[in-house]
C-alpha cells in the first residue's frame, strides 16, 4: 500500500514538530514493510527546521510513488486538496474552536477520514458540523529532536524552576501564568520562573505590568524572580526539558503541546489544564481548573476563526496558583507517577492509533 | 491548494513540463527556449507583452501573473537576480516548484544594464544568495562570477546563434527591447540610420552593459557589432575579435561605419559562435530540465 504525506514536516513551529512526529510512526510503519511510503514537505509559514532534526527523513523523501493508494495531508482545511486519483484521501488538522461559520466543514467533509490529535478536538469538530468519519488520537505524535549542548549558560539552583514558552499571544496562556506566579510566591520562596520567548522587550513590560496590576508590594523587588530568555526555538526549549523541572502550558489550544510531552519524556513535572486530565490522569494534581470564555482575539491571525461567536478554554487563575505551589511544595515524586504512566505510552499510543486509522494489523 | 497540486504533479515526473518564466528583457532566448526545448512555457512580463510569440506555439505571453493560468506548474524560471527574481522566488515559494535562474549578466555587472546607465542596487553580496537550485549563465564567463562556495548547481547554456535573414541593408540595427526613453536620451541616435528590425542591418550597436542572445545572432549572420565600452561582461568579445569597439561615437560619422561594417572580416567573429548550435542548447537544456525533474522543492533560510 503506498502511502504519499504530504506535510509541514520541515517547518520549525509546533506543525513542524508534531508532524515529524506523525513522519517518524509512518517511517517505522515503512521499514516494517507495512506501507511504501513517500513524503513531501509543504510550508505554511516562513519557519524552517533545523537540517539536523530532518536528515532521518530523507531516505524517505527520495521513494517514488508507484501507485495512488492513500494520500495523508497535514494543514489547516482551506490548504487541503481532495484528489480523487488516490483511493483514500486523509485529512490531519488542528482545531481549537467552532469552525462551523467557515468552508472549512466543506473542504473536511470531501476527505474519507479526518484524523485529529485530540478528542476535544473531535468534538470540536463534530459540533461544526463535520460528517466525515474522525479519528482521534490521544494525544499527538511525540517528537522530541536533537539537543543544543550547553546553549545557554544559565546556572540556577532553585528548588523549583517552572519555566513555560511564552510567545505573546492571546491565547498561549502567558498572561495568566505571570499573574499566578507572582501572586503566589515572593522573593524568599526557593523558586524561579524561567520565560522563553522572542520578544523579551515586551515580556518584560507584561511583567512590570502584572506586578504593578497585583499591587501587593510596595517594592517590587518582593516579587519572586522571573528569568527571560530570549529565544524560544525547538533547540533551546530541549535544553530547558533537559535542565528544568516544571513546564507550565495553560494556553487555550484544543491539543497538548509537543513541549508538554516532551517535558514528560525527561520526567519533569507538567502544569496543563483540565481539559488534558483524561490523557494524564482524571486526579492530576497539578492539572489547571479551566472556564468556556467568548474568544476575543486581538491580533486575529485568522479572520474568521475566533470570532466573538467562538468560545476557548481559559485557565482559572486561582487553580492555577494552587498547581504553582503545589508543585514546589508536595513530594515531587508522587505527583510524576501519574506521569510516567504517560510517558510510557508516548511513542506506542500514536504509533498504535495511527495502525488503526490505517486499517493496519 | 496549487501547492498540493505541483508536489504530486512533481511525483509524477510528467514528460512534458509546464514552465513559468519571469523576464522582461529576454523575450529572444524565450524565444528559443519554446523553439528547441519541447515543454509549455508561460511567459509573464510586464515589457512588451505584445511581442507576438504564439508562432512557436510552446509560449504564452501574459501581462501579469493574475491573467495567467497557473495551475499544475512544474518549474519557475527567471532571468538574473534583481527585478524579477524577488516575483519569481515568492511565486516559487507560495506554489512550491524548484526556481532555476538565468544569469545574462555577471556578478560583476549585477544585472543586465544599458550602457551610460547605472544600476542602483543596495547589496551587491545578497545577489550570490539569490540563486536557484540551478543557476544557468549564458557564457562561462557568467557562469563562474556567480560560483562561490559550491552553492547551488551551476550550468553554462548559450543561446542559440541563429542566422538573420537580411533582405535589405543600410541602417544599423538596435535592440528592439531597449525602453524608449533611454534610446530618446542618446544624442547620437537618429532615426535616419538606425532600425529595431534585424533584416534591414548592415551593423549592430550593442547598447547593452551585457551580452544578450540579438548579439550572438548577429555575429552569426555577418552583422558587425559595434560596442561602446569595454566592460567586463563584452571583454571575451572583443578580445576575440568578434565584435568592434568604438569609444566615441558621433551622429555625423554613421555613414562611415556603416560603410566600414560592409567591409568587415568576419572569419574570427564566426569562429566565436560556431558553437553555439541548437543541438548543444537543446540537449543542455533538456539535461537541467532532467536533473529537476528529480529535485523537490525545499524552502531554504
Amino acid at each position: 500500500m503506498n502511502v504519499l504525506y504530504i506535510a509541514p514536516y520541515r517547518q520549525a513551529d509546533e506543525w513542524g514538530v508534531t508532524s515529524r512526529g506523525f513522519l517518524k510512526i509512518l517511517k517505522n510503519l515503512n521499514s516494517e514493510d507495512q506501507i511504501k511510503l513517500v513524503s513531501r514537505p509543504i510550508w505554511f509559514s516562513g519557519s524552517i527546521a533545523d537540517t539536523k532534526d530532518l536528515e532521518e527523513f530523507e531516505d524517505i523523501e527520495s521513494n517514488s510513488l508507484e501507485s495512488k493508494d492513500i494520500l495523508i495531508q497535514y494543514g489547516l482545511p482551506d490548504h487541503l486538496v481532495y484528489r480523487g486519483d488516490f483511493k483514500k484521501n486523509i485529512a490531519i488538522t488542528s482545531v481549537d474552536c467552532e469552525i462551523e461559520e467557515t468552508d472549512w466543514v466543506v473542504h473536511l467533509n470531501l476527505f474519507d477520514q479526518v484524523i485529529v490529535f485530540s478528542e476535544h478536538e473531535k468534538e470540536i469538530l463534530i459540533k461544526s458540523g463535520v460528517k466525515t468519519e474522525i479519528f482521534a488520537f490521544t494525544f499527538p505524535p511525540f517528537y522530541f529532536g536533537y539537543l543544543v549542548e550547553e546553549k545557554i549558560d544559565l546556572k540556577l539552583n532553585n528548588k523549583t524552576k517552572f519555566y513555560a514558552n511564552a510567545p505573546l499571544d492571546d491565547k498561549s496562556g502567558f498572561r495568566e501564568t505571570i499573574t499566578a506566579y507572582l501572586s503566589s510566591f515572593n522573593i524568599l520562596d526557593d523558586v524561579i520562573l524561567v520565560l522563553f520567548s522572542n520578544d523579551s522587550d515586551e515580556i518584560k513590560k507584561e511583567i512590570d505590568k502584572a506586578k504593578f496590576g497585583l499591587g501587593m508590594y510596595a517594592d517590587d523587588s518582593m516579587y519572586p524572580n522571573i528569568a527571560i530568555v530570549n529565544a524560544s526555538s525547538t533547540e533551546i526549549m530541549n535544553w530547558a526539558h533537559e535542565n528544568l523541572d516544571c513546564y507550565i502550558d495553560v494556553s487555550y489550544n484544543g491539543r497538548v503541546s509537543q513541549n508538554v510531552l516532551k517535558a514528560i519524556s525527561k520526567d519533569n513535572l507538567v502544569i496543563v489544564l483540565d481539559t488534558f486530565s483524561n490523557i494524564i490522569s482524571k486526579d492530576y494534581p497539578l492539572s489547571v481548573e479551566s472556564y468556556s470564555d467568548t474568544c476575543c482575539y486581538l491580533s486575529r491571525p485568522i479572520n474568521f476563526l475566533y470570532t466573538g461567536d467562538s468560545e476557548w478554554k481559559k485557565p482559572l487563575v486561582k487553580s492555577l496558583s494552587a498547581s504553582m505551589r503545589r508543585a514546589s511544595s508536595e513530594d515531587l515524586e508522587v505527583i510524576s507517577q501519574d506521569l510516567m504512566a504517560l510517558k510510557n505510552k508516548l511513542f506506542s499510543l500514536p504509533y498504535k492509533k495511527t495502525k488503526e486509522a490505517l486499517c493496519l494489523q | 491548494m496549487f501547492a498540493v497540486e505541483n508536489i504530486i504533479r512533481s511525483l509524477e515526473k510528467k514528460e512534458r513540463k509546464r514552465i513559468v518564466v519571469f523576464g522582461d528583457y529576454e523575450a529572444d532566448y524565450i524565444r528559443q527556449l519554446a523553439k528547441y526545448v519541447d515543454h509549455d512555457f508561460i511567459h509573464i512580463t510586464n515589457i512588451n507583452p505584445e511581442l507576438n510569440m504564439q508562432d512557436f506555439g510552446h509560449v504564452k505571453v501574459y501581462e501579469n501573473e493574475m491573467v495567467a493560468p497557473l495551475r499544475s506548474i512544474d518549474l519557475v524560471m527567471c532571468f538574473n537576480r534583481v527585478n524579477t527574481y524577488n516575483k519569481a522566488k515568492q511565486f516559487s515559494n507560495i506554489w512550491h516548484v524548484p526556481i532555476v535562474v538565468i544569469d545574462t549578466s555577471s556578478s560583476f555587472l549585477s544585472a543586465p544594464c544599458p550602457q551610460m546607465a547605472n544600476l542602483n542596487i543596495n547589496n551587491e553580496d545578497l545577489l550570490f544568495s539569490q540563486e536557484g537550485c540551478f543557476s544557468v549563465g549564458v557564457n562561462e564567463y557568467i557562469t563562474d562570477s556567480w560560483s562561490y562556495q559550491d552553492r547551488g548547481l551551476a550550468y553554462t547554456v548559450e543561446p542559440v546563434a541563429e542566422k538573420i535573414e537580411r533582405k535589405t541593408k543600410g541602417k544599423v540595427l538596435i535592440d528592439p527591447e531597449l525602453p524608449k526613453e533611454y534610446l530618446d536620451s542618446l544624442n547620437f541616435i537618429t532615426e535616419e540610420y538606425f532600425t529595431t528590425n534585424p533584416e534591414e542591418a548592415t551593423c549592430y550597436l550593442h547598447l547593452w552593459k551585457n551580452v544578450n542572445t540579438l548579439l550572438y545572432k548577429c555575429i552569426a549572420s555577418e552583422i558587425p557589432v559595434i560596442v561602446l565600452d569595454d566592460q567586463n561582461d563584452l571583454k571575451d568579445l572583443y578580445v576575440n575579435q568578434a565584435c568592434i569597439l568604438m569609444r566615441n561615437i558621433e551622429a555625423a560619422k554613421w555613414p562611415e561605419i556603416i560603410k566600414m561594417a560592409e567591409n568587415t572580416d568576419f572569419a574570427k567573429a564566426k569562429e566565436y559562435v560556431k558553437d553555439f548550435t541548437a543541438e548543444k542548447f537543446k540537449q543542455r537544456w533538456e539535461s537541467i530540465l532532467s536533473v529537476t525533474s528529480n529535485i523537490f522543492y525545499k524552502r531554504k533560510a
